[in-house]
């Protein structure tokens, strides 16, 4: 082997060896998470319940939110949350599709101050007997301003998880200013408390 | 052969009725529904109109030129006499057709409106004759207006909310809840009176009685003190011939209300482009019209992410009352010691970077508003309200981008004719475009005009509660795990999410950025003014 030759592999070998370097140096890229995938698995398990399910599960976690986490004087931890959802849906036959569902309810319950004002609060403890039924009324009624833009953005009639996604991951981006106390105007939501309202709504009406 | 009125009338007559019948003006359901009056003004305005056409088209007299058909193809022919339908046949084909057309356009209300409006014309004006009074009801009550809405949440308060209840702090300062007395409306207990002409007054009776009120105003004052006063009141106005002349002036030629000067050490986003040479430059108003929320940055957009900053802070419509573009000058491309320079020999520095006729204008203008309260106190008139300081209208800053700037914000005053002008400067390190570099952005701006926010600092101070965690790679629950993302306010030093690209696509910008810039321009625009 001549020199030159030599000193072509000894660059080739050093230039591999620095391209592992670099590739062992630079950080793992994290994977995207899977939303869509997710959000179908969330619909689905709302749906599967059927509405006296999702009552007894919201109502069961409505419960659990406030005697463990103390959801009636502040707001609940997130471990706070999964711990009672996994706890109440421990007994459950099938604890996988319960959870996806608590999930949702979960996020609903910590998400229900950004959607109603404090003002309809007051007034719905006030003039109503059982506040947690006119609460979830309350929220019905946001969630189904978000329902009418889910289907006026062209998703089907039987929106899968990807339009609910696609909905959410781009409303954030608009501008939504709503008048206090308007029950006709969403705001601006993050993507988990939106995609967690549609499902509620879209799994409980179809 | 048949007459060229008989082909016009029939064509005509087609076209008219399909343009009605396109607009569903022949619908059997809106024929159904259309008022009498609707249908008499069809008809009625219908055959008007073929009554002046037809002095035109002479319904009676024949056609002297036909129309043939030659070999397939249409052909005019003079001098024949062809055959043609009857004159009344023609005019009832142009009043079918106008009809469709009518039908169309003067609908139940448009009829109802025409109607009315001799009624409506003959109606005496409330500006030419004296009304009745409404008819008094029972007796009239203070109307107290409704009691105002509960105090909303304040952006930004909730750390200085709980920084008082913990009694870290002792007044609850900007963030107090606002408490607005309940407005009470007297009613009207007297009216000034009528001098206009009564309902039932002849005009002849109305004319003598305006004649005799001028001639009695005119004898009413001494002849001698009223020219003395118009002759002080004249030489009032002369002494302050300048202001007002000048104020004039201003007002035609639109010079700027306020004028913000930002310098800025780095390169122009926006170059002159050659289709700028010929449209004009792209209006700061639009520029910033609809801008993006979080766009994705690449290396080297230094400049363009500071422009969107600027724009989002100031002008984004999405976050509240704004300030006026046409006040604001970014001088791109500025030296690192403008401000330095600005601080030794400013009017030298402004002229040379264009910005001395603007500021000039401006605290002239404010000069003038002054003089001509003086000129309202001297002829003993209530003065108009005095305009903003100085220093609220015409404000200089620089934005340097320095390898060894300390990032701390540095004030002092200049003069300008005699007025004094703030100068602020802000030195940065470097601009970071990747991760959560653009929230260090927003802070040094908001910093640099505004000043420190109060509630970060006391937050700082008081030391925040850290948010949650959050973590999405967890065994499910993946809209719980994220929901802290809202809690966490990237301006109060929880950034970590953002330099995780699988969280910046969820990340909700919206709430974060919406809350400081709200508290920003409530800080900022109260600093601010206008001519």
């Amino acid at each position: 082997m001549t020199g030159a030759a030599r000193c072509a592999v000894a660059a080739l070998a050093s230039l591999g060896v620095a391209t592992l370097g670099s590739r062992c140096a630079r950080p793992a890229r994290a994977e995207p998470l899977p939303r869509a995938a997710h959000v179908e698995a969330a619909l689905a398990a709302v749906r599967a319940l059927g509405p006296a399910g999702r009552d007894r599960l919201e109502r069961a976690l409505y419960d659990a939110a406030r005697a463990r986490c103390h959801a009636d004087t502040a707001r609940p931890s997130v471990a706070c949350l999964i711990d009672a959802a996994r706890a109440t849906c421990a007994a459950e036959p099938d604890a996988a599709r319960c959870e996806a569902a608590a999930d949702v309810i979960v996020t609903n319950l910590r998400a229900a101050p950004a959607l109603v004002d404090e003002a309809t609060r007051v007034r719905l403890v006030r003039g109503s007997t059982d506040y947690r039924a006119a609460l979830a009324g309350e929220l019905l009624r946001r969630y189904a301003m978000l329902a009418a833009e889910l289907a006026l953005s062209g998703a089907p009639g039987d929106a899968g998880g990807a339009a609910i996604d696609e909905l959410c991951a781009q409303r954030d981006r608009v501008l939504h200013a709503c008048a206090p106390g308007d029950p006709a105007c969403v705001p601006s939501l993050p993507w988990s408390r939106c995609v967690a309202a549609l499902i509620w709504f879209v799994g409980g009406s179809s | 052969m048949i007459g060229v009125k008989t082909v016009a009338a029939v064509v005509l007559a087609a076209l008219l009725v399909a343009l009605g019948a396109l607009r569903h003006a022949l619908d059997p359901s809106y024929l159904r529904h259309l008022s009498t009056g609707a249908c008499f003004l069809v008809g009625l305005i219908a055959s008007l109109a073929v009554a002046l056409i037809g002095v035109g088209w002479r319904f009676s007299v024949r056609s002297t030129t036909s129309i043939v058909v030659v070999r397939g193809r249409p052909a005019l022919v003079e001098h024949t006499r062809p055959r043609e339908l009857p004159g009344v046949v023609q005019q009832l084909l142009l009043v079918a057709g106008l009809a469709a057309v009518l039908l169309g356009a003067l609908g139940n209300h448009a009829a109802a409106r025409i109607a009315q409006l001799p009624d409506e014309l003959a109606a005496p004006a409330p500006s030419e004759y004296c009304l009745p009074e409404p008819a008094a009801g029972a007796a009239p009550e203070p109307a107290v207006a409704p009691p105002p809405a509960p105090a909303v949440e304040q952006p930004g308060c909730a750390l200085v909310k709980r920084a008082f209840q913990l009694g870290y702090a002792k007044t609850l300062g900007a963030c107090a809840p606002k408490q607005a007395a309940a407005v009470v409306i007297s009613p009207v207990t007297h009216r000034e009176v009528c001098t206009r002409r009564q309902l039932d007054e002849p005009y002849l009776h109305y004319g003598f009685r305006r004649v005799a009120s001028a001639a009695t105003a005119a004898t009413s004052v001494a002849p001698l003190a009223a020219a003395q006063h118009r002759v002080a009141d004249v030489e009032t106005h002369i002494d302050f011939l300048g202001g007002l002349l000048a104020d004039v002036n201003h007002a035609i030629t639109g010079s700027p209300h306020a004028a913000h000067h930002l310098w800025i050490n780095l390169p122009d986003p926006h170059p002159g482009a050659l289709r700028d040479r010929f449209v004009g430059a792209v209006r700061c108003s639009q520029r910033f019209a609809d801008l993006p929320l979080w766009p994705a940055w690449r290396p080297g957009d230094d400049a363009r992410l500071v422009e969107h900053v600027l724009g989002q802070l100031l002008f984004a419509t999405r976050f509240g009352t704004t300030a006026s573009c046409s006040d604001y000058v970014l001088h791109w491309g500025a030296a690192p010691d403008t401000c330095r320079r600005l601080a030794a020999a400013p009017v030298a520095v402004l002229e040379r970077d264009g910005a001395l006729g603007s500021v000039r204008a401006v605290l002239d203008r404010r000069a003038r508003q002054l003089e001509l309260a003086a000129l309202a106190i001297a002829l003993g008139r209530r003065p108009p309200a005095a305009p903003p300081p100085a220093s609220a209208i015409v404000s200089l800053s620089c934005f340097i981008v320095d390898p060894v700037g300390s990032g701390a914000t540095i004030g002092t005053t200049v003069t300008l004719d005699g007025d004094a002008v703030g100068l602020r400067e802000l030195h940065v390190a470097a601009v970071r475009t990747a991760g959560d570099g653009p929230i260090d952005v927003y802070a040094q701006l908001a910093a640099l005009l505004g000043g420190d926010d109060g509630g970060i600092a006391l937050a700082a101070a008081t030391g925040a509660p850290s948010p949650e965690p959050v973590e999405p790679s967890g065994a499910g629950f993946l809209f719980t795990r994220l929901d802290p993302l809202s809690d966490g306010d990237p301006f109060r030093g929880a950034r970590a999410p953002l330099g995780r690209p699988e969280l910046v696509d969820v990340y909700p910008f919206e709430h974060h950025l919406h809350g400081f810039i709200e508290a920003f321009r409530r800080r900022y625009l109260a600093q601010r003014g206008r001519l």
